[in-house]
């Protein structure tokens, strides 16, 4: 493999996936500390009958049809689990809203898309990150850059997009956000319009999802959302710079993921061998988290420093 | 393209005259519904219902592995009770690493985690069967969406065999999952074994997807679980009476669910199951609110309590 | 005299089900004052009214500009990442307004918060180390650190800390109350109520009665509030219990 080989073939995948990564990362933070993280789950689930009826009413699988239509049958699951789970538990109405959203969408796609029509569920399911080609990279003297930016894949200015717009409302609106997350009830008495922030974290949370499902696959964006943060959670007791270090780690598991995906099995195997990236990138960091997780249990047991910090002063 | 009805075929399914094919795939999907409604009702109470989602996830590398063991021990024979059992296996391994997790992190993200971590294995694992050039690899995907038209006596016995074990259990501890689900604190001083007790419980719910996603899919069984009980909980509030009606409507919607995909062409059952529970539910709720709001429609006397 | 507050018939329903009558009550200004009642009387609901979050029928005349809410210690997540100098920061939060950093100056103040109660050691300690009592502890520091609030709402601040703490949080509510403050205070014992309050609401959905605690606490009362058999406490003088925590 050499240099120009992974610009043409390997960069526009793996430029995808570490921006979503990166976008995901913002909002998974939020998500973690408000102990919601399965709700991406749900939301990644909602997605598939706003985009089966906006593939219906425009025919063609564009990338702008595709957002609007998954944005809005999100938005309204969404609003359906907050009214619901004044009644009942809240994980439970998730779990129903998203499974009878996903089951609505197998049944539209069943009844009025056409099997012969380019609608493949798989690529929704597993992530279509090996089908993302950036055709006018190219390495040395033919490289053009109106050439490469005209034939750029339509995730890649959205994505940039979002995590642009995400980090600077993180920073600005950092403190009110800690407020919110913390303790609802106090910030809606105390600081003007803080509902909004409540409810546009959640919209948020849901723009990213959308955003980033096709690359990494419907279920796997959990994985992206929720990996970085918890590896970030284990060092930091800060939300500030946990956002930064789960940046530094999905940078860290995309890179390492997408290698072991697309590499090792073509050193090994042969050529043609390849793993999904999504699924690799994903299992990866899980089993990082889960070792490093121990190595802090295992430390906890055996060291007198925790000890020390958890006593209870006798104040 | 639009689907061709015939509603005596629906007339034919639910009465099971429709034929002797039917009649097992019908028979099994109202096992299913039974079992979901119980299970979905106990895990309800224990606050738990988002455990079925990622051990449901979980069956995917087991299914994965199940394939490859019968693709390189057993001659490529597709021999649904390996497939079935490798399912099984992943949930319960899920479900030892979650336990885990769950003492060293908060509930949602070991959840999250487990799901993310046995998902993304199981999409590595069968991207990998694809690149196997040898196999009948066809019909991996059913799992992920269900295909139940397919099931054949083998499988329905499989799944009774399944529901058996979730009946005998629930039935014979009936009162230690009352307790279990009222308050495990309480439980707990009583001397009963609740780590025990809350296994059990989660094995139990293991069974139900392991037997489930074959008929249903790993991501609408989700539905069959929480629908029923969501739906009991608002029409009863007397703990037995709310399991049975939980495990009605359970095997109510299964019934009508593929009976309706019977006569229904390109109407998939998983689908018309789910969305037949969520009508049920949304009459349900009507039905609470404008009972809660007019006073009783019921001619039953419940006593509201005004402390 | 002009009160504090003053709320007419008001009521609050929670979905469909009526969480608290209508009731009228009428607060004094600068004093201790307690919020008494059984178990799902309304207390706390009373409270989410005054304070916004709940929405509610009925009017309600306010005749403060500023006040400070202290939820329940049990509301919030404290495994939060979040050390207690953070919180206590976060009372700073409205005053200071969307946009802008907090200075110096606020972090000093929320650092004296702190030290008001007794907890500035503890300054840096992520939340999630705490005791029941610092928790609490925090807390307070939170909605004391505005010093522009006039009226200062808790839910239930003495439920379960030591009596250390409530030593602490005894002297708070004298130097508030030195300051012109008023105080209004979810509380459960009826029989210390009388060390830490002057002014007592009786409710039990509807107000049953409301004025001098000491006469609030009436055999009368008590048994509309909590039913026949309850034991009228004994009122006796504090200073008892001050020596106590004072010599230890």
């Amino acid at each position: 493999m050499t240099f120009s080989d992974f610009w043409q073939v390997d960069f526009g995948p793996l430029i995808s996936a570490l921006l979503s990564a990166l976008c995901c990362n913002v909002g998974g933070n939020l998500l973690l500390v408000r102990n919601q993280s399965m709700t991406v789950d749900a939301v990644s689930h909602m997605v598939l009958p706003g985009m089966v009826v906006a593939f219906m009413m425009s025919g063609e699988i564009n990338f702008f049809n595709i957002f609007w239509g998954a944005l809005g049958a999100s938005l309204s699951g969404i609003w359906l689990v907050e009214v619901l789970s004044r009644r009942h538990d809240r994980s439970a109405v998730l779990g129903m809203v998203f499974s009878a959203w996903f089951a609505l969408g197998i049944l539209l796609l069943e009844l009025f898309v056409d099997s012969k029509v380019h609608f493949d569920v798989n690529h929704i399911l597993f992530g279509s990150l090996e089908s993302i080609y950036w055709l006018g990279l190219r390495a040395g003297d033919t490289f053009d850059l109106s050439i490469a930016l005209a034939n750029m894949p339509a995730d890649i200015p959205i994505l940039i997009g979002i995590l642009c717009i995400s980090m600077i409302l993180f920073m600005v609106f950092y403190k009110e956000i800690l407020l919110v997350s913390f303790n609802y009830n106090y910030a809606r008495c105390h600081v003007k319009y803080s509902s909004f922030l409540y409810y546009g974290i959640s919209v948020f949370v849901t723009m990213t999802v959308v955003a980033a499902f096709k690359i990494i696959g419907l279920i796997m964006i959990l994985g992206m959302f929720i990996i970085p943060p918890l590896l970030a959670s284990f060092f930091s007791n800060n939300l500030f710079s946990r956002n930064l270090l789960g940046m530094v780690f999905a940078l860290f598991i995309c890179i390492a993921g997408y290698s072991i995906a697309v590499y090792v099995p073509a050193y090994y195997l042969g050529e043609e061998f390849s793993l999904n990236v999504g699924g690799t990138i994903v299992s990866f960091g899980a089993i990082l988290s889960l070792i490093i997780v121990s190595i802090k249990q295992i430390l906890f047991l055996y060291s007198n420093r925790y000890d020390n910090t958890l006593k209870i002063s006798n104040i | 393209m639009q689907p061709s009805v015939n509603l005596l075929d629906i007339w034919y399914s639910l009465t099971f005259s429709y034929s002797y094919n039917a009649s097992i795939v019908c028979l099994a999907l109202i096992f299913q519904g039974l079992i979901s409604g119980i299970i979905g009702g106990l895990l309800l109470h224990r606050r738990k219902a988002l455990l079925t989602d990622t051990l449901s996830h979980a069956t995917l590398p087991g299914v994965g592995i199940g394939f490859l063991i019968s693709l390189f021990f057993m001659d490529g024979a597709r021999e649904e009770w390996v497939i079935l059992g490798g399912a099984l296996f992943t949930v319960v391994l899920a479900l030892g690493v979650m336990r885990l997790l769950e003492r060293w992190m908060r509930q949602d993200a070991a959840l999250s985690l487990t799901l993310s971590g046995f998902y993304g294995g199981g999409v590595v694992l069968l991207s990998y069967i694809q690149t196997i050039p040898s196999g009948t690899k066809a019909g991996l995907e059913y799992f992920l969406l269900g295909q139940s038209a397919t099931i054949n006596l083998a499988e329905t016995t499989l799944i009774s065999s399944g529901a058996l074990v979730v009946f005998v259990a629930y039935f014979a501890l009936y009162k230690e999952w009352k307790l279990l689900c009222f308050d495990q604190k309480y439980a707990a001083a009583l001397g009963y074994n609740i780590n025990l007790l809350d296994l059990l419980l989660t094995i139990l719910a293991c069974i139900t997807i392991a037997v489930g996603i074959r008929s249903m899919g790993l991501i609408l069984i989700m539905g069959i679980i929480t629908i029923p009980a969501l739906t009991a909980s608002l029409l009863v509030k007397n703990w037995s009476a709310f399991i049975l009606t939980s495990a009605l409507i359970g095997a109510i919607s299964a019934h009508i669910g593929v009976s309706i995909s019977a006569g229904l062409d390109d109407v998939p059952s998983g689908s018309a199951i789910i969305l037949f529970g969520m009508l049920f539910y949304f009459t349900a709720l009507i039905w609470r609110t404008l009972h809660d709001r007019y006073g009783n429609l019921w001619a039953r006397h419940e006593t509201r309590q005004d402390n | 005299m002009k009160y504090l507050l003053e709320c007419k018939n008001l009521s609050v329903d929670y979905g469909l089900h009526k969480a608290l009558g209508p009731l009228s009550v009428k607060l004094p200004k600068n004093s201790k004052i307690a919020m008494l009642g059984p178990n799902g009387a309304g207390k706390s609901t009373l409270l989410k009214a005054l304070t916004g979050v709940t929405s509610y029928k009925g009017s309600l005349i306010k005749n403060y500009s500023s006040f400070s809410y202290t939820e329940q210690r049990q509301e919030v997540d404290w495994d939060f990442p979040v050390t207690c100098h953070g919180v206590a920061e976060m009372g700073l939060y409205a005053k200071v307004g969307w946009f802008r950093p907090l200075n110096k100056q606020h972090k000093k103040m929320a650092y004296d918060a702190l030290a008001k109660l007794g907890i500035e050691d503890l300054a840096d300690r992520p939340i999630s180390q705490l005791s029941v009592g610092q928790q609490q502890r925090v807390f307070l520091a939170r909605s004391i650190v505005n010093e522009e609030a006039e009226l200062f709402l808790f839910d239930e601040p003495l439920a379960g800390v030591d009596l250390k703490t409530s030593e602490v949080i005894y002297k708070l509510f004298d130097d508030l109350i030195s300051k012109g403050k008023s105080i209004v205070c979810v509380h459960h014992n009826l029989y210390d109520a009388a060390d830490y309050f002057d002014h007592g609401i009786l409710i039990n959905h509807h107000l049953i009665a409301q004025g001098d605690l000491t006469k609030v606490l009436s055999k009368k009362n008590l048994e509309s509030a909590y039913g026949a058999g309850i034991a009228v406490p004994q009122f006796k003088k504090r200073n008892k219990v001050t020596k106590v925590a004072s010599a230890a």
